[in-house]
């Protein structure tokens, strides 16, 4: 099979793709980060914590965007920590020769002349378990999902019931109990969805409410914008890159900022607050809903004046760090939307019985349909 | 090679085994490895990778065990059974049950000879009465043992005069040649990393070993923690290492612990002699390896009144050191290769955080105490049962992962604290809302 490289980097020993493996930074972090700890390739990879380390799959961009056959048919690169605990699973995922490369490069014998890390050692993928890297990677793929998947009303993509995709995951999970030293595996949490009660959409941007500034105020300037995802937890506000809304008024004396964001398909309690920032103007915003639909409301005021924003960063304080500087994310998010949407679209048709990714035995392929995708796909209310 | 030649035994092991046939991995670390392969006796066993005589007596092992095994994992199967309408569940982990399962297999042999038919009252009863001696030797019993005997006068007016003559004769802080302990220290620290993997780091490895032995040697532990006790500076640690704000106890200034007393402290500074030993008792799988009860408590009381609160020159070396590494933290410009290791570590952390869109902290207030008192707190109570057990890390190599497990454990102790706090903010379900089941906020406490 494919050739594995192996490295070390300041307390890890890192396996995976010969290619990938190069390209791992000093720090040993697959894909780097800025300095202000936002990552420099957007597109967060597929990962799975397992004992020892860290398996992830960098995405593959193919002439159509993202390509989970690509990304999750090859291995993983893995970043260990603890080779010792690793042994236990390395020989299944990779081989034996992997195994024993993994351990030479963490001890090697104290007769062997001192290797050169920076010459990688290059060895075969020998799955000892043919089944399992299949079954990591789907496994590794429904949490990914269950993370980043781009639910939004504004946007036309439907949730997925977290519940619909654990129910899939769980035994998938049970099986691949070798890699979790006993621990169990690391599910995504079952929270609760909202669905409409009626044919009452709601619409994402609607205007900033109208609070009592409205009848004293004059509008000086309103904006529409999107989140950095990572600054919230999956479904907590829509994802579309308008669900975003603001609107300062000002009179003589005061300023007062209005923050509007559509909500995500996930019910929060109610004392839920979240932060939406803007140079000099600071907002908290909580669960609400409106003539609109289910939102998050807040509004300042004050007496300084400032410049209008120009964009609101909307984030979980504790979630995510205070001070992120405002970046433009629509690029990459549009990226995860065409995949969700391809997704939704192949859902909706039965799967093609002659793909080649199988697991070993009956079972779906690597990136066959979730059924909660299917669900999704053919939820009426959408 | 435990998987192969576990499917080479064929059916009847399907309750300790994994749906593809292969060995659960608690089969392995709790029946396989200390109960039937035990590398501390079969010294081909010991090494992380089998050579060819390894893998042999593991065939080997494992083809003599076949019908221990079989009987085991039907044991297994009734303890679990049993186990869930047992009285003391609760106190009883699943996990308790593997050893226990093969104990009764060597006592009893196979369940079938036992109990043909099934039900059979006998296997039954056998089971029943297991799983009582699993919640006997643990919880209850351990703190009515404890209490029957504090509750003895002579044994309790000993053991105090003891703690406080042995508290009160600590002897003055010496004055030290502090460079010296700097630079073991820094040298120490600068020889971490993987051998190969850069020249610096081969070159400084040598230099692990006689830097430790100067540490130990010159009592560098012993200085800093009596420093620590008379609340001084110990300059040799970075300000400000006082007790307090390296988060081993909550008082100002150390203070003789109680023998025993009600509250349960967060420091292990603070706790009294009878919880630090019910902390081994209860943490102990296997508490043949521990002394009798009265021996514990001396051994206690002598601990408790020594520099660091430990008995060991050894224990007290590491935890100099371990400070060293969490507090140097904060100054990249003074980086050793342990620091660079460990923020790399960190760097790792959040990366996976961002990776899996997961919170780099709790919601609510921002915690300040960074890794210092959490990371301090662990060593101190790793090296408390590594005392007790005789199983304190040998070896440069040894000490230093360690160091540096403790610090994983830290991260990953984080990881599960923070998903607990967003669980708590996800909303209960109500009118017009679809219910997508009960939160699990267990998820992610792994470790």
């Amino acid at each position: 099979m494919s050739p594995l490289g192996i490295t070390v980097r300041d307390g890890a020993v890192i396996v995976g793709p010969d290619h990938q493996v190069s390209e791992v930074g000093p720090d040993g972090l697959v894909g780097q980060l800025t300095p202000d700890g936002l990552p420099a390739d957007p597109v967060p990879p597929v990962t799975l914590v397992v004992s020892g380390g860290l398996l992830a799959w960098p995405w593959d961009v193919g002439p159509d965007g993202l390509d989970p056959d690509a990304t999750l048919t090859r291995p993983p690169v893995v970043v260990l920590e603890d080779v010792a605990s690793a042994q236990e699973w390395l020989w299944a995922l990779y081989g034996r020769d992997a195994a024993l490369a993994a351990a030479d490069a963490a001890a090697p014998p104290h007769t062997a002349a001192p290797t050169n890390a920076a010459v990688a050692p290059v060895v075969d993928c020998a799955p000892g378990l043919e089944w399992l890297p299949a079954a990591a990677a789907r496994f590794a793929f429904g949490t990914w999902l269950s993370a980043w998947w781009p639910a939004s009303t504004t946007d036309g993509i439907p949730a997925l019931d977290p519940a619909v995709l654990r129910a899939e995951l769980d035994p998938l999970g049970a099986r691949l109990d070798l890699l979790f030293d006993g621990a169990g595996p690391p599910l995504p949490a079952v929270v609760t969805l909202w669905r409409p009660a009626s044919d009452r959409y709601a619409l994402a941007a609607g205007p900033a409410g109208d609070g009592p500034a409205a009848a004293v105020g004059v509008s000086v300037s309103t904006g529409v914008c999107g989140t950095w995802w990572s600054d919230l937890p999956p479904g907590w506000v829509d994802a579309s890159d308008r669900a975003v809304s603001w609107r300062l008024l000002q009179d003589l004396d005061h300023w007062w900022l209005q923050v509007r964001a559509a909500a995500g398909p996930v019910v929060v309690a109610t004392e839920a607050r979240l932060v939406a920032d803007t140079p000099g103007r600071r907002v908290e915003l909580g669960p609400d809903s409106d003539a609109f639909g289910r939102c998050w409301l807040g509004e300042a005021t004050g007496t300084e004046p400032g410049p209008a924003p120009g964009r609101v960063r909307l984030y979980l304080p504790g979630f995510a760090p205070e001070n992120r500087a405002v970046r433009s994310a629509e690029h990459w998010h549009e990226s995860v939307r065409a995949l969700a949407r391809t997704r939704l679209a192949a859902a909706s048709t039965p799967s093609d019985p002659t793909a080649d990714t199988r697991l070993s035995g009956p079972g779906p392929a690597v990136t066959d349909p979730w059924q909660a995708e299917r669900t999704a796909a053919t939820d009426d209310d959408y | 090679m435990i998987d192969s030649a576990w499917r080479r035994l064929g059916p009847g092991l399907e309750p300790l085994s994994a749906p593809d046939g292969g060995p659960l991995s608690r089969t392995v670390k709790l029946v396989l490895l200390p109960l039937v392969l035990r590398p501390s006796l079969h010294r081909e066993l010991a090494a992380a990778v089998l050579e060819e005589t390894g893998v042999t007596v593991v065939e080997q092992l494992m083809a003599a065990h076949r019908h221990q095994l079989r009987a085991t994992a039907a044991w297994f199967a009734l303890l679990v059974r049993h186990l869930a309408t047992h009285p003391a569940k609760d106190q009883i982990s699943r996990d308790s049950c593997y050893p226990k399962a093969f104990e009764l297999a060597v006592r009893h042999g196979d369940l079938a000879a036992l109990a043909a038919g099934d039900p059979h009252p006998a296997a039954d009863a056998t089971a029943t009465a297991a799983l009582d001696e699993i919640a006997e030797t643990r919880g209850e019993w351990t703190a009515a043992a404890l209490r029957n005997a504090l509750a003895d006068p002579h044994l309790r007016s000993r053991l105090s005069h003891r703690l406080t003559a042995g508290w009160d004769e600590s002897p003055a802080v010496d004055p030290a040649p502090e460079e010296l302990f700097e630079d073991a220290c820094r040298s120490f620290l600068d020889s971490f990393g993987f051998p190969g993997e850069t020249e610096d780091v081969d070159q400084a490895r040598p230099r692990a070993e006689p830097a430790w032995t100067t540490i130990v040697d010159a009592g560098v532990g012993s200085r800093t923690g009596r420093a620590l006790r008379a609340d001084r500076w110990p300059t040799v640690l970075p300000e400000p290492a006082r007790a307090r704000q390296l988060g081993l106890t909550e008082l100002a200034r150390p203070a003789r612990p109680a023998l025993d007393g009600p509250a349960p402290a967060r420091c292990p500074w603070d706790r009294s002699i009878a919880a630090r030993v019910l902390g081994l008792l209860q943490h102990s799988s296997d508490r043949t390896v521990l002394p009798d009860l009265v021996d514990l408590l001396t051994e206690e009381v002598d601990r408790a009144c020594q520099p660091w609160e430990v008995l060991t020159e050894t224990s007290r070396a590491l935890l100099v050191v371990g400070t060293l590494l969490v507090t140097g933290l904060p100054d990249p410009d003074h980086h050793t290769r342990a620091h660079r290791i460990v923020a790399g570590m960190c760097r790792r952390e959040s990366w996976l955080a961002w990776a899996q869109r997961q919170p780099t902290s709790p919601p609510g207030p921002a915690r300040d105490d960074g890794p210092i008192a959490p990371y301090l707190r662990r060593l101190w109570v790793r090296l408390h049962g590594a005392e007790t057990r005789g199983t304190l890390p040998r070896g440069t190599e040894e000490i230093q992962s360690l160091l540096l497990g403790v610090f994983r454990s830290v991260l990953l102790d984080g990881r599960s604290r923070v998903r607990t706090a967003l669980t708590r903010l996800h909303g209960e379900p109500d009118a017009g809302v679809v219910s997508g089941g009960p939160a699990n906020p267990s998820q992610g406490a792994r470790r």
